[in-house]
């Protein structure tokens, strides 16, 4: 599962880009139906005056570069958030700062939930994501099964022993909110 | 107890990914090409003086010119909605017992599962499922010449398998039984 701040920035960016490109759209259509005050559909893209001015004018293209430079690391940047998974890296097991801290990796975690999940009849492979906050995570699980038959005792398992076991594990106060995922294996 | 988590949506990565790698590929160029003018005196990627050239000749009312106002505008609207909309869910949401949990099926995964179920049937030759919003269309071949009830059985059986899977919004099922041709 894709970061929230990775979808945040996807619609944003998204968004901006397109409204950009729709008011230049736009821009440019009313200047061809001589919509707008400012030039005539007659008038040529560039003028002699704009050209003249920009090449006059040294410091407007180094400005325009550094602009440039500034967008091109955002929009690389951008594209390697999409990478950015939801896990989360580390789990807080003691809440209370007094008593010191306690952490665990969430893939060791994980792992153990895969274990557990596997070793039930009817469930051959399992993946477990474990995301939202250190102190009240969410787990992802998605259990694959050949036989379409075992998906009830699957789910029964997953909502009801896979909560308590990871409850106890990471000495939460309630179950963790569980999304299982079915998949019919090949 | 906190509330279920969210089901999982399209996340917009493929349109967010074209537009960032497209944007900027055209911004590094730009970039690359101001510095090449600063230093080596002519730019390496675009050729900046013929495309002026050729702008101080074309008009705004240019027919070129509109078409490619015209798909500005359509990619920039598209955009916008892909933006604005909200992601395609992946999953057929699935009712559950505890409130702190939340399940899911992809509608491929629930084809395998009914064509799964039902070509264990006697008299299936082969099943073929199609999903619709409201309706599970499954068309059965069978074997036998005269298949007596099977439509019947197979809708039983694929009635059962959905109530047993308890999709939240449930679906009727339909079934047609065609006769196997023997090679």
């Amino acid at each position: 599962m894709l970061h929230p701040r990775t979808t945040r920035t996807n619609r944003y960016g998204l968004a901006v880009i397109g409204m950009t490109l729709l008011a230049g759209g736009i821009f440019a259509l009313g200047q061809s139906q001589n919509l707008w005050l400012a030039h005539t559909a007659s008038d040529p893209l560039l003028v002699g005056s704009e050209t003249r001015y920009t090449h006059a004018h040294t410091w407007l293209w180094i400005l325009a570069a550094i602009v440039a430079a500034v967008l091109a690391l955002g929009c690389i940047r951008w594209l390697l958030n999409q990478a950015r998974r939801a896990d989360l890296h580390t789990l807080r097991l003691e809440t209370d700062p007094a008593h010191g801290q306690t952490t665990i990796p969430a893939h060791v975690i994980a792992r153990a939930i895969e274990t557990d999940l596997t070793q039930h009849p009817g469930i051959n492979a399992a993946r477990v994501e474990i995301t939202g906050q250190p102190a009240s995570p969410t787990l992802r699980i998605t259990t694959s099964a050949t036989d379409p038959q075992m998906v009830s005792v699957i789910r029964r398992c997953v909502e009801t022993d896979i909560p308590a076991n990871a409850r106890a594990l990471l000495d939460l106060p309630d179950d963790p909110p569980v999304y299982l995922t079915i998949a019919i294996g090949r | 107890m906190s509330p279920p988590p969210s089901p999982p949506r399209s996340q917009r990565v493929v349109p967010a990914m074209v537009v960032a790698a497209v944007v900027g590929a055209g911004l590094v160029t730009f970039v690359i090409d101001v510095v090449a003018v600063w230093t080596i005196g002519h730019s390496l990627i675009w050729p900046y003086r013929d495309m002026a050239a050729r702008m101080r000749h074309t008009t705004w009312s240019d027919t070129p010119i509109i078409a490619i106002a015209a798909a500005i505008t359509a990619v920039g609207v598209l955009l916008l909605i892909a933006a604005v909309v909200p992601g395609r869910k992946k999953l057929l949401d699935l009712d559950a017992d505890r409130p702190a949990t939340a399940a899911g099926i992809s509608a491929r995964h629930l084809r395998r599962a009914l064509r799964r179920v039902t070509i264990r049937l006697d008299g299936v030759g082969d099943v073929t499922v199609n999903l619709r919003r409201h309706r599970a269309q499954l068309d059965v071949t069978t074997p036998y010449r005269d298949p007596g009830d099977l439509a019947g059985t197979v809708q039983t059986s694929a009635d059962h398998y959905l109530d047993d899977l308890r999709l939240t919004r449930p679906l009727r099922t339909t079934v047609r039984t065609n006769h196997q041709k023997s090679a």
